[in-house]
């Protein structure tokens, strides 16, 4: 077969693959790639097709931690094994796109594609989890949540040219797990992810499509914590759930490039992260 | 396909090998970035899925892909590797199929048309692995296929028929008792 496709059998290969062409693009699905091919504003020089490499599509435990491989598609995340123990990615894996789309998109494809629009990133950033980055020298773990979300797109802080994802790596939490996605117009979505441990004190909050990475809410997360009752691990006050959503947007501060668009944008993460605590705590 | 600067000569082609509806076809000297719904319509004369938004979102080119149905226009054709691809002008074959179309018909989901065939292939999709599909499982199955003349409510009506009409199946989950266990770990999809 000519240079310009290569099907890899394995991870090395397709690891190989890359670093031999870094002008090649990685297809898995192809549903981020695809409509930018069709659209004409991508002309792929080389393909590298992940179809044929089995392991990206394994899941497993290590440890304390869940690896997910990248080439896992929404449809497979939110299967209920994984949704049992991720319930987060498989919320927003069923929020995805449309049947079609959720049967060809995957994980790691998301994180590469790493627009506002990719929902994995605020639920990896509030889980805490890391992405493995490989190329032929090893594989380096990346934390989405270390990352700055508002310097520009996540994909290029996260990955070196030739690298490719092959997974995540997700801890395994007791405790709630929320995420919610509200349309705000013009295709453009915000989206948050909350995870409230079981351990009082430990609430971690974090939004999408903001900016151009996700978003960590430190403070407000810290303030809805403390006001956690150290005894039953409920909230202290009916109001606590509004006041976060308002913590959250004054901290997140959303972009836009009108004034009146950025008001609206407040008001909507404000929304989304007092209904993610309404349904984590009940109320 | 084409765009302004776009210098077909010297555009990346390959060759490869792509499985459609059973048989093993040869697709030679193709452009690279040829999604799959080009691929079949243009090339292997499959005019059955259409070509609707090439962005994924209109649905009217559903082929199933290994019996899942996927969006054609978001498949790069020359990644698929041995992977099975099947367009409605195979699925017409299938008994199941015509409950379908029946079903859509007698509902009244069929105004325009165009974006039939593939919901079609949904349908069939979502029957073959679902006995008997809820209201909801149905909705999120069919949540590719914005039709703009019968809605969408039409179309739910007509899957519900054609898995009642069906004849009951003999299914192992019938047979089978519910193990709880923790999901085991590894294996591919």
């Amino acid at each position: 077969m000519d240079a310009t496709i290569l099907m890899p059998l394995s991870l090395d290969e397709a690891v190989d693959a890359l670093a031999r062409d870094p002008r090649a693009l990685p297809v898995a699905g192809g549903t981020d790639l695809m409509p930018r091919v069709n659209a004409g504003t991508v002309r792929p020089p080389a393909l590298v097709g992940l179809a044929k490499v089995a392991d990206l599509r394994r899941w497993g435990y290590e440890g304390d931690f869940v690896m997910l491989g990248a080439g896992l598609t929404w449809a497979r995340l939110a299967d209920a094994d994984l949704a049992s123990l991720v319930p987060a990615l498989a919320a927003a894996a069923n929020e995805v796109g449309t049947a079609q789309v959720r049967a060809m998109g995957t994980l790691g494809g998301n994180i590469l594609a790493s627009g506002r629009a990719a929902d994995s990133l605020p639920v990896l950033a509030a889980l805490e989890a890391t992405v493995s980055c490989r190329s032929p020298g090893g594989v380096r773990e990346v934390a989405p949540h270390l990352l700055a979300p508002q310097a520009g797109p996540i994909a290029e802080q996260l990955l070196r040219p030739g690298e490719l994802i092959t997974g995540v790596r997700v801890p395994l939490l007791r405790g709630v797990q929320e995420f919610v996605k509200a349309p705000v117009g013009g295709g453009r979505h915000l989206t948050l992810a909350l995870v409230a441990g079981p351990v009082v004190g430990d609430v971690r909050c974090a939004v999408g499509g903001a900016h151009p990475g996700p978003v960590r809410a430190f403070a407000a997360e810290q303030w809805l914590a403390g006001r956690m009752d150290p005894h039953t691990g409920r909230l202290s006050d009916a109001r606590d759930a509004a006041d976060f959503g308002r913590l959250v947007a004054d901290e997140i501060r959303p972009e836009a490039e009108q004034r009146a668009a950025r008001a609206h944008l407040r008001h909507v993460v404000a929304v989304c992260a007092r209904r993610a605590v309404q349904r984590a705590f009940g109320g | 396909m084409s765009g302004p600067g776009f210098d077909f000569d010297a555009a990346p082609t390959t060759s490869y090998v792509l499985r459609v509806n059973g048989e093993a076809r040869l697709i030679e000297n193709a452009w690279i970035g040829e999604n799959l719904l080009y691929v079949l319509r243009e090339r292997l004369g499959l005019p059955g899925a259409k070509d609707g938004c090439g962005q994924g979102v209109c649905g009217t080119c559903t082929v199933h892909l290994d019996g899942v149905a996927v969006s054609a226009c978001l498949v790069a054709a020359a990644t698929l590797g041995d992977r099975e691809v099947r367009t409605i002008e195979d699925l017409d074959n299938d008994p199941e199929t015509a409950g379908v179309q029946r079903a859509l018909v007698e509902s009244g989901a069929v105004q325009c048309g165009y974006c039939v065939p593939g919901v079609v292939a949904s349908a069939c999709a979502l029957l073959a692995r679902s006995s008997e599909p809820g209201e909801v499982e149905i909705r999120r199955a069919l949540d590719g296929h914005p039709c703009r003349c019968a809605g969408p409510h039409p179309m739910v009506d007509a899957v519900r028929t054609a898995a009642r009409r069906r004849a009951p199946r003999e299914t192992h989950s019938t047979m089978m008792f519910n193990v709880i266990a923790p999901p085991a770990a590894g294996g591919t999809e």
